[in-house]
C-alpha cells in the first residue's frame, strides 16, 4: 500500500531534529519505522513530514555498571538481545527484546521508538515500568509511571526526543508473554521485577496502556512463587476486547501469563 | 531466507529445530511447511562448522 506524501528529512543532530519538529507540527521522528512506516502505508498515519534519526549514532549505545542498564534510545532491539552486558545484568530484558516481532524487526527497531509510540501491545513499556526505569530527553528524567499516559499516549511533548533510558537492575526479574498466534503482538505479557524496595508487576497487551497489579505486587513481596498469584484476577472492565480475545479471555491469559513470568524470574 | 539462515549459523552456537524456525520467522514461503528449509539450514550448520575447524 501506498501512504500519503510526505518530506523526507534526515536529522544531522538531536538539536537539528529538535528545531525540524519544532518547524512543522505534523512531522514525526523515523528512528526504525517498524510501527510508523507500517501505519503510513495502512494509511493510518498521515505525517506531514519524516525526521530520519537513525543515523544519529550518540543514541545508540549500552552501559552497564552493578547497578544500571543504560540504554540508548536509538538501540536495536537485536543489540539488547545479544548484549553479554545486558544478559548478566537483567537477563529478561535481554528475553524480552529477543522476543519482539521477528529477526528483521529486531534489527532495525529501537528502544525509544517503541517507548514514543506507547502501542498497546508492546514489550518494553512492562519493562520500563516495572523495573521502575528512567526516561532520559534533552530536557529532563521522566520516571516510569509518570511516562505511559494511555492508548499511544505518552508524557512526551511533540518536540522532545528521548535521548537514553536508564534500568536500575533488580534482585530478580521475569518476562513472559502470550503472543497472538497470527500477529506475535503481545495479547498479554507481564513483566515482574524484585528489588530491594519491592515487586513490580506490569502488564502490557492486555488493556488500552501497560499497567501495573498491586494486588499481584503484594501478594509476591510476601511470597514470590507463581502459586502466590495464581488466585488472583484482574478486572476485565479496563481490557481490551477484540476480534483476537474477549476482555474475560485477556484476564485470565494475564494471570497465566505472570505466573510463567515468575517462574522464568532469575 | 539465505541471508537469514548464514547469519543464524554465523551467530548461534547451537542450532536447533526450534531455534532455526525461531530465527527464521518473518520469512514467508510458500511451500507453507518450511520443513525443509529448516533441514537444510540444520544440514548447512553441521556443514560449515565442519569447514571452519
Amino acid at each position: 500500500m501506498i501512504p500519503y506524501p510526505f518530506e523526507y528529512h534526515r536529522a544531522a543532530s538531536l538539536a537539528d531534529a529538535e528545531m525540524k519538529l519544532k518547524a512543522s507540527p505534523d512531522a514525526k521522528l523515523l528512528a526504525g519505522g517498524q510501527t510508523l512506516i507500517a501505519a503510513m502505508k495502512m494509511r493510518l498515519a498521515q505525517p506531514s513530514d519524516l525526521i530520519d534519526i537513525s543515523a544519529l549514532k550518540d543514541l545508540s549505545f549500552i552501559r552497564v555498571d552493578r547497578n544500571t542498564v543504560v540504554i540508548g534510545a536509538g538501540t536495536r532491539h537485536f543489540e539488547v538481545a545479544n548484549s553479554a552486558d545486558i544478559t548478566r545484568a537483567i537477563p529478561a530484558l535481554g528475553q524480552l527484546a529477543e522476543s519482539i516481532g521477528d529477526p528483521a524487526v529486531r534489527h532495525v527497531g529501537t528502544l525509544g521508538g517503541s517507548l514514543a509510540n506507547n502501542d498497546p501491545a508492546a514489550d518494553y513499556p512492562a519493562a520500563v515500568l516495572a523495573l521502575d526505569a528512567v526516561i532520559k530527553t534533552r530536557r529532563r528524567s521522566i520516571a516510569a509511571g509518570e511516562f505511559f499516559t494511555g492508548m499511544f499516549s505518552t508524557a512526551l511533548e511533540p518536540d522532545e526526543i528521548i535521548t537514553e533510558v536508564s534500568f536500575p537492575v533488580p534482585e530478580r526479574a521475569g518476562y513472559a508473554k502470550f503472543p497472538n498466534p497470527a500477529s506475535r503482538y503481545a495479547m498479554a505479557g507481564v513483566f515482574v521485577a524484585k528489588s530491594s524496595s519491592g515487586v513490580r508487576v506490569a502488564i502490557t497487551g492486555a488493556g488500552p496502556c501497560v499497567f501495573r497489579s498491586p494486588e499481584m505486587e503484594a501478594a509476591l513481596a510476601r511470597r514470590f512463587t507463581p502459586e502466590a498469584i495464581a488466585n488472583i484476577a484482574i478486572d476485565p472492565a479496563d481490557l481490551n476486547s477484540d476480534i483476537h480475545g474477549s476482555a474475560e479471555y485477556r484476564a485470565s491469559l494475564v494471570t497465566a501469563v505472570a505466573k510463567q513470568a515468575v517462574a522464568a524470574a532469575q | 531466507m539465505i541471508m537469514t539462515a548464514v547469519d543464524m549459523i554465523r551467530r548461534v552456537p547451537k542450532l536447533d529445530r526450534a531455534k532455526i524456525r525461531a530465527e527464521l520467522e518473518g520469512n514467508i514461503c510458500r511451500c507453507t511447511g518450511y520443513h525443509n528449509i529448516v533441514s537444510s539450514v540444520e544440514d548447512a550448520a553441521k556443514k560449515m562448522a565442519g569447514a571452519s575447524t
